[in-house]
């Protein structure tokens, strides 16, 4: 008995320091590799293509005159395929690749939509030549303005024609069959699924889907979303590939069979979502319930609840959809989502789906200039604008123990941003320190000081530590990014820059500064002059001003 | 004498033993969150619930700006009503201690939701928690512009000496009474409530009776505004230059302004010549 008491002991023991162990895990991104797509100007809309042909992953991406064909893991290049339309969009189907460019735009008539030719071009991955390509008569399509009018799908291409969908042979381009448009609601748009999926918008604010079987060239199946004048029914595809269809007040998801795999109700206030991802393993539900954002893990077969979250911020994420670019959630085995914080990076939320365990993670990319525009199966690839062409760079998500903060400049050697700024720049003002968490990671130091002014003849002046950059290289990346996500900025002098914003009273009174490895914000609200003044101040302190006991040197 | 064949533990030991390892396993259990895989989504999110929820929200756009009574002296408060971030927290809580109100009037969205089959709101209606106060004039702080606009179904005015909420565009009758709000299970219905006020300033909470179907029982739960405080609402000077200081927001913080500027903020669709 006695024996037993001490194994349980130790059992209990050994559990409690691998807990211990546990906890300290925690993840991280490298960068794998980065490449150049020229001037993209890329929008939220923009997704990279990601496949295996022939056991290798592969993935494509736009580059100035060029498609390149790139190793997922490695980002070497494969294949440079020449391409001079104005790019649209592209993705596989089967182990070929196709291309929409905008051949021309159509004849312009008054009172009617400029509407370019489009194009289709099918590469060939295996061979690195162009198989074949064709002009598509899809601009007198009944689609919605501005919405596709091709379905680039895994299982076959199809566009839309004044008559019908039209289905092409992927390898010969020749038009193999035409499903003519179902009666009803005039109103449609084209979805891409693991097949083409028609939608029906009606006047009563309700949807009628159609899954389309791209090999037999029929309607598959038929779905009904009911929705009414005040809140319209709305459809979306997920990261993989899963059709959402959001109802007032719920959710449903259907797998490219037209099969429900998971329904949810929706609460307002609306704070973000609602996505559903999933594979044969795993269905992940993110929705908003009450004010929050939660996280649901079904086991894919039998929907039963493998685990449960609540999510933060309660605020919506940055990207549009909330998790975007996901399509690599569940094969690199975590979910993603960016959200603006006061932070100029985007802080990355990390969700393992193996039990919800959540983390915040930065990604040191710049603001608005950067998107999260797919994933491989072991990175999460984002989009970011640089001043001499914009690029692509694949982070690997890594677990590994770290003593410290997940930062790569830890919290605590973050500066207090009241010591950024001289007070003899601001004569009688009073430094108020702020904030000092962010995504549940906190700063010892406020990483954010209002300077208030001695009376309403001055104005408040606000100093943000936005990044402390963990390299001189990485500092100037940051920089450069943010400056090329703002072709209106004014350089004010040394590492001062003036943003092209203006407030509600047209002055431009947002500025950022950088030095030192540090990127800070300033502002001073309703005057301009003013805002320079102290972004002058910020970079000048930032590269090196005076520096004393109360007054700590910010460089070695 | 036989020998006592009662080595082992007692029968006490062997119970405490018991609830011991039954604790182990309850608490166990809890810390994983075992019991949550025992549950689907539709029990995670209906197990425990009240009848009705009830979700407040600021109106979309097209608020009033703000009045307060005084203005804040202590620089951490003057940092937080400068930032004039209304959606922000710290400036809520500046303007609360100032004596904040909406001028003129102020949009609630309410959203109500059922947790049973059917429940029945059967009336909406406004609980002044302080006497009426003269208008409130220190300072009159500019909403944020924001792109969205409001169209709340009822409306009320606290001028009146019983107020009481009517249709919009449709004055004079009362909408509950001759009217309820029907929500059955899961159904979340949004209610735009305008609460207007010219003379005085007003201090409210608003009160919502409903009855769940089957039980009959009539019950009243207290609505305030979305950061848990009751609503304030006040009527506005009767010129311009009533308010002591007015400020603008620039959206990157607010900035007194005065003579003309003051004037075209307080009135944007009159022309303001002079500093009135």
């Amino acid at each position: 008995m006695h024996l037993r008491a001490l194994i349980a002991a130790l059992l209990v023991l050994a559990c409690a320091a691998g807990g211990a162990v546990a906890r300290q895990v925690r993840p991280a991104f490298t960068a794998a590799w980065s490449a150049e797509v020229g001037d993209l100007d890329a929008t939220p809309a923009f997704s990279v293509p990601v496949a295996t042909i022939g056991g290798r992953a592969v993935l494509a991406l736009p580059s100035p005159g060029a498609i390149r064909l790139h190793d997922a893991e490695t980002g070497a290049v494969i294949h440079t395929f020449p391409f001079t339309l104005p790019y649209d969009r592209m993705g596989f189907v089967g182990e070929l690749l196709a291309v929409i460019g905008e051949e021309r735009v159509g004849e312009e008539r008054i009172g009617e939509e400029r509407i370019g030719e489009e194009r289709i071009t099918v590469l060939d991955p295996v061979t690195g030549r162009t198989k074949w390509t064709r002009p598509l008569a899809s601009a007198d399509a009944p689609i919605r303005a501005y919405l596709s009018r091709t379905a680039l799908t895994p299982t076959g291409i199809a566009w839309a024609g004044r008559d019908g969908l039209h289905g092409l042979d992927p390898a010969s381009g020749r038009d193999t069959w035409t499903v003519p448009w179902p009666a009803g609601c005039p109103d449609r748009q084209l979805l891409e699924s693991e097949l083409a999926v028609i939608v029906q918008h009606c006047a009563d604010g309700s949807l009628t889907l159609h899954g389309v079987d791209m090999r037999a060239g029929r309607l598959g199946w038929t779905r009904r979303v009911r929705g009414s004048h005040e809140n319209l029914a709305d459809v979306d595809v997920s990261a993989t590939r899963l059709i959402i269809a959001r109802e007032p007040g719920q959710i449903t998801a259907f797998d490219p069979h037209g099969r429900p795999v998971a329904r949810s109700r929706i609460t307002y206030p609306d704070v973000g979502g609602p996505t559903v991802v999933g594979d044969a393993e795993l269905t992940l539900l993110v929705r908003s319930v009450g004010g929050v954002r939660e996280m649901t893990a079904t086991r894919s077969r039998d929907g039963r609840v493998l685990w449960h979250r609540s999510l933060r911020p309660r605020t919506p994420p940055g990207t549009p959809e909330g998790y975007a670019g996901n399509a690599g959630t569940l094969t690199a085995g975590h979910a993603m989502g960016a959200t603006a914080t006061e932070l100029a990076p985007r802080m990355i939320e990390v969700i393992s789906l193996a039990d919800g365990t959540r983390h915040v993670l930065p990604l040191p990319v710049g603001e608005s200039a950067s998107l999260v525009v797919g994933s491989t199966a072991r990175d999460v690839l984002l989009y970011e604008r640089h001043p001499r062409g914009d690029r692509v760079t694949a982070y690997t998500f890594r677990d590994g123990l770290l003593p410290s903060s997940p930062l790569a400049v830890p919290p605590d050697r973050w500066p207090d941003a009241c010591t950024l700024l001289d007070p003899a720049a601001l004569p009688g003002y009073v430094p108020v320190p702020g904030a000092v968490e962010h995504l549940g990671v906190r700063w010892p130091k406020p990483d954010v000081c209002e300077f208030v002014p001695p009376d309403d003849a001055g104005a408040l002046v606000r100093v943000a530590v936005t990044w402390v950059a963990a390299t001189d290289a990485e500092a100037a990346r940051l920089a450069r990014t943010t400056l090329a996500a703002d072709k209106g900025a004014l350089r004010l002098g040394e590492g001062a820059y003036l943003r092209s914003k203006v407030g509600s009273d047209d002055q431009r009174t947002f500025a950022w500064a950088t030095g030192g490895r540090l990127l800070a914000e300033v502002r001073a609200g309703g005057d301009s002059a003013l805002t320079r003044r102290a972004a002058l101040a910020v970079a000048a302190r930032l590269r090196g001003g005076p520096c004393s006991g109360t007054y700590p040197c910010l460089h070695g | 004498m036989p020998d006592s064949d009662d080595k082992g533990p007692g029968r006490l030991t062997k119970v405490l033993l018991w609830l011991g390892a039954l604790l182990t396993a309850i608490v166990t259990a809890w810390l994983t969150d075992a019991f949550g895989l025992l549950l689907r989504p539709a029990d995670l999110l209906d197990s425990g619930r009240p009848p009705i929820l009830v979700t407040v929200l600021h109106g979309a756009g097209g608020e009033q700006g703000l009045a307060v009574a005084a203005l804040p002296t202590a620089p951490p408060d003057r940092a937080a009503f400068l930032s004039g971030r209304f959606g922000d927290r710290a400036f809520g809580d500046v303007v609360a201690k100032l004596g904040g109100a909406r001028v003129g009037r102020t949009i609630a969205r309410v959203i109500f939701e059922s947790q049973r089959d059917l429940v029945r709101v059967t009336d909406v209606r406004v609980k002044e928690t302080a006497p009426e106060q003269p208008v409130v004039t220190a300072a009159f702080v500019e909403h944020p512009r924001q792109g969205g606009t409001d169209n709340p179904q009822l409306t009320v005015s606290l001028d009146a000496p019983n107020p009481y909420f009517t249709r919009v565009g449709a004055p004079g009758r009362p909408f509950f009474g001759p009217h309820s709000l029907p929500l059955k299970r899961g159904e979340q219905t949004e209610l735009g409530l305008r609460i207007d006020a010219r003379a005085h300033s007003h201090t409210f909470v608003l009160e919502v009776e409903y009855v769940e179907a089957g039980s009959g029982k009539q019950r009243t739960l207290t609505v305030k505004d979305p950061d848990g405080r009751p609503f304030r609402v006040t009527g506005a000077p009767a010129a311009a230059t009533g308010y002591g200081t007015v400020y603008r927001n620039t959206g990157a913080g607010l900035r007194a302004v005065t003579g003309r500027a003051a004037c075209e903020l307080l009135n944007p669709e009159r022309a303001c010549t002079s500093a009135r």
